[in-house]
């Protein structure tokens, strides 16, 4: 790859931030705890033995995988462009021979590079090691990984169509946390898609955010199909022109104050 | 021609805005848009090897300028070309070529040595390794930052990290390079390193320079011609020293005797501003009298031990451009 060098360059100046990297490693697996008990304390005092078609270990492993994707896919820049307006350094990304998007993203790649030591290998060893998350196919796990990239670039292409935002808003922070709360609802980080009733279902399957986390998951579990595959690069397609006219016109208004 | 600037304009809109929160929720029913007019209708051309200073007040439009010739902001009308692009429509093979500097915005990695920042550099310039090493090299011993470079830059001091500013705005090998404000709060010393080091980019390496400041003593030393720009229009364009001639009106002489005189007298259009003992100032009125004349009088008539001509400083040349 071209620019494998840039997202190599980016990682190593990341890691100046050695503690900030080392408390973001540990807060996963935190995660993967809190999520273990709560489930296993549903499951017994509830008595069942599947909730929604999933069991005990199906529920662990799903949340499992949800931190892994979330890991590999999440992009929050929206916040980093917001201060790269407000500060003036827009300007200096804008003197760089490619778009501030292709910028960003391959930060991106290179912020997931460090991911998968920090976060992901430590994250299955722990849920395969200690909850008891179940392992699966090695095809599945090759369908895991496409749907876990489509899910990556159509998270990045959103931040940055959110992002964009912050050259008319200028402060967007409310705007980020709502999206970060519907994302994890609508994407079934919450919880998975089949313990919602089936209207707000139905609703659910029509909009473009299950493929953000419980697409990859289910494919993981071997339930996905070609259907799935070309309506998630529809989406792809659908998020790319989003992005492609706002920062067309954001280019354009641009002031470039801060400098 | 490398640049080339027809007509070119940028409007502003802004909105007011009363003050409180009264005014703040008005505003937010119905805004009154007001344009401000940042850069009027300019045409100007740059020549390949020129150095050209850009001098104005604060907010004559020198920056808004600057941007749009680096393809940062879109233009409300008007055409610019450079090296044949037009920056703000071929932005991203277009910066390749040239070198930026914001002297108050810094594009070095704030807690990293500034070796990383140019490396990382030269994964997007997409710089050739030998080519890399071998500028950097020069660069690093033309500016003499062989042991800055390792250290974080927040623990340089601000001449040590312009420097390494001008590193990363030189890495690929610009042709032109648009120094917007370079030596914006440097000490005196630091200021004369840029500026030789500029003289050198300028001479032996042919690289067009546009330089933007409000120190005139950057200008001074470094540019032929110059642009004087107020309110957005250009009111004077050619070299330096037209633009002394045409609204210097009086030179001062200073004159060191080997004697001392009681009375000095002199010819008609000079008149003495100050004397002391061995020493005198003279003040000539260019449309009477000349200087030329004036020494030759002194010669003949005094025992002179020494004799120099004050050029005016620029900063007084531009007061007057604004008051006629």
């Amino acid at each position: 790859m071209k620019r494998w060098g840039l997202a190599k360059a980016i990682a190593s100046n990341a890691m100046a931030y050695k503690l900030d990297f080392v408390l973001w490693a540990i807060l996963h697996p935190l995660q993967i705890a809190v999520y273990y008990f709560l489930w296993v304390s549903v499951y017994k005092y509830g008595g069942l033995e599947y909730v929604a078609g999933y069991s005990l270990n199906n529920m662990i492993t799903y949340y499992v995988l949800s931190i892994v994707v979330g890991a590999l896919t999440w992009v929050g820049i929206e916040e980093e462009i917001e201060e790269d307006i407000v500060s003036g350094n827009m300007i200096q990304k804008m003197t760089k021979p490619m778009s501030v998007g292709e910028y960003f993203f391959f930060e991106n790649i290179g912020y997931k590079l460090l991911a998968v030591p920090l976060i992901v290998v430590p994250t299955l060893l722990l849920g395969y090691l200690l909850f008891g998350a179940q392992l699966t196919s090695f095809p599945n796990l090759l369908l895991f990984s496409l749907f876990s990239l489509i899910a990556m670039v159509m998270n990045f292409l959103l931040s940055l169509t959110v992002g964009a935002l912050a050259f008319w808003m200028k402060k967007i922070h409310s705007l980020v946390r709502l999206k970060r709360t519907a994302f994890f609802l609508l994407s079934g980080g919450l919880f998975p898609l089949e313990l919602l009733p089936t209207g707000v279902r139905a609703l659910f399957d029509l909009l473009p955010f299950k493929y953000l986390l419980y697409v990859p998951i289910k494919a993981y579990f071997g339930e996905v199909g070609v259907e799935h595959f070309l309506l998630s690069l529809g989406w792809v397609l659908f998020t790319y022109l989003c992005y492609k006219l706002i920062w067309r016109r954001a280019y354009k208004q641009f002031k470039g104050v801060g400098v | 021609m490398i640049i080339r600037v027809r007509e070119l304009r940028k409007e502003f809109k802004t909105y007011k805005k009363e003050p409180g929160i009264i005014g703040s929720l008005k505003s937010l029913v119905r805004r009154r848009y007001k344009i401000k007019v940042a850069v009027d209708d300019i045409s100007f051309d740059v020549k390949k090897g020129e150095f050209l200073g850009f001098i104005g007040p604060n907010g004559a439009g020198k920056s808004t300028t600057i941007k749009m010739l680096t393809g940062i902001l879109t233009p409300t009308s008007g055409e610019a070309k450079v090296l044949g692009f037009v920056p703000w429509k071929q932005r991203e093979k277009y910066v390749k070529h040239i070198g930026v500097i914001f002297g108050q915005k810094s594009q070095l990695w704030w807690d990293l040595p500034p070796l990383d920042t140019f490396h990382l550099l030269k994964e997007i310039y997409e710089i050739d390794e030998k080519e890399f090493e071998e500028r950097l090299e020069r660069l690093v011993k033309l500016l003499e930052v062989k042991d800055v470079q390792k250290i974080p830059v927040r623990n340089l001091s601000l001449g040590e990290r312009m420097k390494c500013e001008f590193i990363t705005a030189l890495l690929h090998d610009p042709k032109v390079l648009f120094l917007d404000e370079p030596t914006i709060g440097l000490d005196v010393v630091a200021k004369e390193n840029i500026r030789k080091f500029l003289m050198l980019m300028n001479k032996r390496e042919k690289k067009t320079i546009i330089l933007t400041t409000h120190d005139m003593s950057d200008v001074e030393e470094l540019c032929k011609r110059v642009i004087l720009i107020d309110k957005g229009k250009i009111i004077y364009d050619g070299p330096l020293k037209k633009l002394k001639e045409k609204f210097v009106e009086n030179k001062l002489v200073e004159v060191e005797f080997s004697k001392e005189y009681k009375e000095i007298f002199l010819p008609e259009g000079c008149s003495l501003i100050y004397s002391s003992k061995y020493k005198a100032g003279i003040e000539v009125n260019l449309k009477k009298a000349s200087v030329s004349s004036l020494i030759t009088f002194l010669l003949n008539n005094f025992e002179v031990k020494d004799l120099s001509i004050k050029e005016p400083k620029i900063e007084e040349v531009i007061r007057k451009v604004y008051e006629s």
